[in-house]
């Protein structure tokens, strides 16, 4: 029965609803609104205007989208999470666990750049991180440095190519690594983004040229000043108590001799972006003085240099030079010297007198295609195998289906025996228990940390790919009534 | 059981010659009336004894028979029960051949050597229950070749205990996340909006607890800490409404400082708040005069939250941020904060159910609310 004819209408009906119920009299078309003669009678709808909201003021979207947060205080705290320090950095102990970063070293962090909005560090409580069997690596490297400075002979160089699949944590190794350098008190230089180098989103300018035989080199002063910018502000307590030693009035203002420390120096440079690449060639001459010509109370720390996503430099780039032709990376002078320093000539004359690590890590992520630096990572590999093979003195090109070789890149391949290449992969399964434990006790993963959920997740991650697995962590498929839900649900009544 | 059909064939009711005398009393004897051809004074009525058109038939084959076997001397069929056909196909070797299949298969041959089925459709349990264990005293099992797995099976029985409803591939999300997710997704990019729901998941879980707004007090989402506010008691329309879904005392609520910690309960939470119990159909015609009336008509539960949802979708939309999960986040945080609109729209709906709700009419036909 439709429900329509449950309804009582009687004639009599006095209701409030059946008075409500007197016919209007239908307005016909007439007067005001009545059509003209000859004018058009079909119907003509006013177009309304959409409302939209009002878009945010100029900046604010994209200070949303780089906002870096790094505690959540809805997070549980963990409890008896160490900290990241010179005494433990190299301990192979502290492989699988998770230690944290503790306050000044967060402010250089971030100072530096180092953070990136793709990580979760918005999820805990504490910004940590997990201590896997390559970080205790650079640990001791950072050690066998500190060793080399502190001894006799030679200050050591450790060069680093870091590559591995896409979310298998090589800006977290970046930044790992950048840690142990400020606990040490080292100098960090850090390029978070590659990619800002080539996409031709900054000023740039060619450089006068000496002898014509070599290619045109160009500057970009608002990088450098960046560069300067991170420098100086991350590493602000180590420069200023370094003071320059050189005259620098050739090429900069004489203001720029009155200053007093190195902080002052770069600072020039981050404030005014003209005279930035100077004042970066200037910063990098007073940070690289010979230690035999050092004059008293001028020793320099050992510096490590942390580049992200170097594939963006293997290929030419979207600026255009003079003649619209498009500019190889290779040919900005910033570029050049990273990768100088990345690859270099000799294993003893290294740019780095006083010591350091030079670590860049390849991105996978909107990577670009480079067929010539990939064949080079790929023969670093090989050599790495089988050092004794008879292919490794004369790394040749063997692959016939590439047919443009990037002759700039390729001349990489000579220099690149000093350079050790890290292959990052999957964390082992003690590594992603540690990982999945340090979830559950910030109440974030929900299961229990038994071996099989830890075999489940590694799986499922791929092999324990660590981006993936910190997803899968933080994935929730059922709430905690589960259970409760079986039944039915109690609503609001 | 093969038993053996037994199909009655019914005796077809032959006129005898007592009842067809009475009938004559009655009645005028049945003449052939020609009024054209044939002169009416000519025809005379048929004297007694005469049989009708029909009536010279041949007797009913088991009358027949009957007949037969009397004058043989053997023993006749039972006329008044009937006789089974399988009787009759039993004597009649030519009926036999062409009889229906089903027959032939019930046809009983005498020795007992015939068709059996191949399989068993037996009811009878092969082993009953306490009584008879299939593992015998000695230890051995009978019939079985696998002791580990339990009698009458290859394998041992999984644990069903341990499977949840939602282990189920259909089912694997949580009822709440997965109607949401399926209501912001658009254009069947489900894999895009389910990102956009662990975007919105983890706001959730990052923004901090949500407060008693001061301004408006009445508006408390469903915690395990808040007492029931006088506004959600509304008597008048829970007592209404409300024999559909059963309070189920299992499912528990949060503390407020908790939610963010489990962002699928805030959720649920938020829905579940502002989820209103009723929708209002405006009926057509009943009034009178073109008016419609408003009746106010029960929700299930997945409606009340699919309203909800639409509710907070809808408020969303106008807001300013870039990004959908931004802005679905940032709705739900309004409404766990109170100050939403979709709190009044609820109240709005809630209010007119009320003053509409002697339109409401027990027809005895009442709607059956689905439950989840």
């Amino acid at each position: 029965m439709p429900a329509a004819t449950l309804i009582p209408s009687s004639s009599f009906h006095t209701s409030a609803v059946q008075q409500n119920v007197v016919k209007k009299k239908s307005v016909s078309i007439q007067g005001a609104r009545a059509p003209k003669l000859r004018e058009s009678r079909s119907a003509r709808i006013k177009k309304k205007s959409r409302e939209r909201p009002r878009p945010p003021p100029v900046g604010e979207r994209k200070a949303q989208r780089k906002r870096i947060v790094l505690s959540n205080t809805n997070a549980l705290e963990v409890q008896g999470l160490q900290k990241l320090g010179v005494d433990n950095m190299a301990d192979v102990a502290q492989v699988g666990k998770v230690l944290a970063l503790d306050g000044p070293l967060l402010d250089q962090l971030r100072d530096a750049k180092a953070f990136k909005t793709t990580q979760n560090w918005n999820m805990f409580r504490t910004p940590s991180t997990l201590i896997r069997n390559e970080t205790v690596e650079v640990g001791s490297d950072i050690q066998r440095v500190n060793d080399s400075v502190n001894g006799e002979g030679e200050p050591a160089t450790v060069h680093k190519l870091i590559t591995g699949e896409k979310a298998s944590g090589k800006s977290i190794h970046l930044l790992q690594a950048m840690s142990m350098a400020y606990l040490n008190k080292w100098l960090v230089i850090n390029v978070p983004d590659c990619q800002e180098y080539i996409l031709n989103q900054s000023a740039y300018a060619p450089v006068p040229q000496t002898d014509s035989t070599s290619s045109q080199m160009y500057i970009q002063p608002q990088l450098a000043s960046d560069l300067l910018a991170r420098l100086a502000h991350s590493n602000a307590s180590v420069l200023s108590s370094l003071r320059p030693i050189h005259n620098h009035s050739a090429t900069l203002p004489k203001s720029a001799n009155k200053l007093k420390s190195l902080k002052d120096l770069a600072l020039l440079g981050a404030n005014e972006h003209h005279i930035a690449p100077q004042v970066w060639d200037a910063v990098w001459k007073e940070l690289t003085v010979k230690p035999e010509n050092a004059k008293e109370g001028s020793a320099r720390p050992p510096v490590l240099i942390a580049i992200d996503g170097v594939n963006f430099w293997m290929d030419f780039t979207r600026y255009k030079s003079s003649d619209y032709k498009p500019i190889h990376a290779h040919q900005f002078t910033l570029i050049k010297q990273f990768l100088d320093l990345l690859f270099p000539a000799t294993k003893t004359q290294t740019a780095l007198p006083h010591g350091g690590v030079v670590m860049a890590a390849t991105t996978k992520s909107n990577h670009p295609t480079t067929p010539t630096f990939e064949h080079i990572t790929t023969q670093i590999v090989q050599r790495q195998a089988n050092p004794d093979s008879p292919y490794t003195p004369d790394l040749s090109y063997t692959d016939p289906y590439m047919t443009k070789v990037d002759s700039r890149v390729w001349e990489l391949r000579n220099r690149s025996e000093h350079t050790d290449l890290v292959d990052l992969k999957g964390l082992s399964r003690p590594e992603s228990k540690g990982l999945l434990e340090y979830f559950a006790k910030s109440g974030i993963f929900k299961e229990a940390v038994t071996d099989g959920a830890v075999s489940e997740k590694w799986s499922l991650s791929g092999g324990g790919i660590v981006g993936e697995l910190c997803k899968l962590s933080g994935r929730l498929r059922t709430g905690i009534f589960e259970t409760g839900r079986r039944e039915g649900v109690k609503m609001r009544a | 059981m093969a038993s053996p059909r037994s199909l009655l064939l019914p005796i077809r009711e032959v006129a005898s010659h007592s009842r067809r005398q009475v009938l004559k009393r009655k009645i005028a004897p049945l003449t052939q009336s020609r009024f054209a051809s044939n002169d009416p004074v000519k025809s005379s009525p048929a004297p007694p004894g005469t049989k009708g058109a029909n009536e010279s038939q041949l007797p009913h084959v088991t009358e027949e028979q009957a007949a037969m076997d009397k004058t043989m001397g053997q023993t006749p069929p039972d006329i008044e029960q009937g006789t089974p056909v399988q009787e009759v196909l039993q004597r009649d070797q030519d009926a036999q051949k062409n009889a229906p299949q089903v027959m032939k298969e019930g046809i009983k041959p005498p020795d007992g050597t015939g068709q059996k089925r191949s399989y068993s459709t037996s009811a009878r349990r092969l082993y009953p229950s306490n009584t008879m264990s299939p593992v015998s005293k000695t230890g051995m099992i009978y019939g079985m070749e696998y002791p580990d797995a339990g009698a009458g099976h290859k394998f041992p029985l999984p644990d069903i205990e341990s499977i949840s409803r939602l282990d189920h591939l259909k089912r694997r999300y949580d009822p709440v996340v997965d109607q949401v997710t399926k209501s912001i997704m658009r254009d069947g990019k489900l894999s895009l909006a389910q990102k956009n729901m662990a975007d919105i998941l983890n706001t959730l879980r990052t923004a901090p607890p949500p407060q008693i707004n001061p301004q408006f007090p009445q508006r408390t989402l469903l915690l395990s800490d808040s007492t029931p506010s006088p506004f959600a008691s509304n008597s008048s329309l829970s007592g209404q409404f409300l024999q559909a879904p059963a309070q189920d005392t299992t499912v528990q609520h949060l503390p407020r400082s908790t939610l963010p910690l489990h962002p699928i309960e805030y959720l649920t939470t938020i829905v579940d708040s502002v989820a209103p119990l009723v929708k209002i159909r405006q009926q057509r015609g009943v009034a009178g005069g073109g008016a419609s009336l408003p009746i106010p008509v029960p929700l299930g539960v997945r409606q009340r939250r699919r309203t909800a949802i639409q509710w907070i979708l809808a408020a969303a939309d106008g807001r300013r941020e870039t990004r959908l999960a931004d802005r679905v986040a940032k709705e739900l945080l309004r409404v766990a904060d109170g100050s939403s609109g979709v709190w009044e729209r609820r109240a709005m709906v809630h209010k007119l159910g009320v003053s509409a709700r002697s339109n409401v009419r027990n027809s005895g036909k009442t709607r059956k609310i689905k439950r989840i």
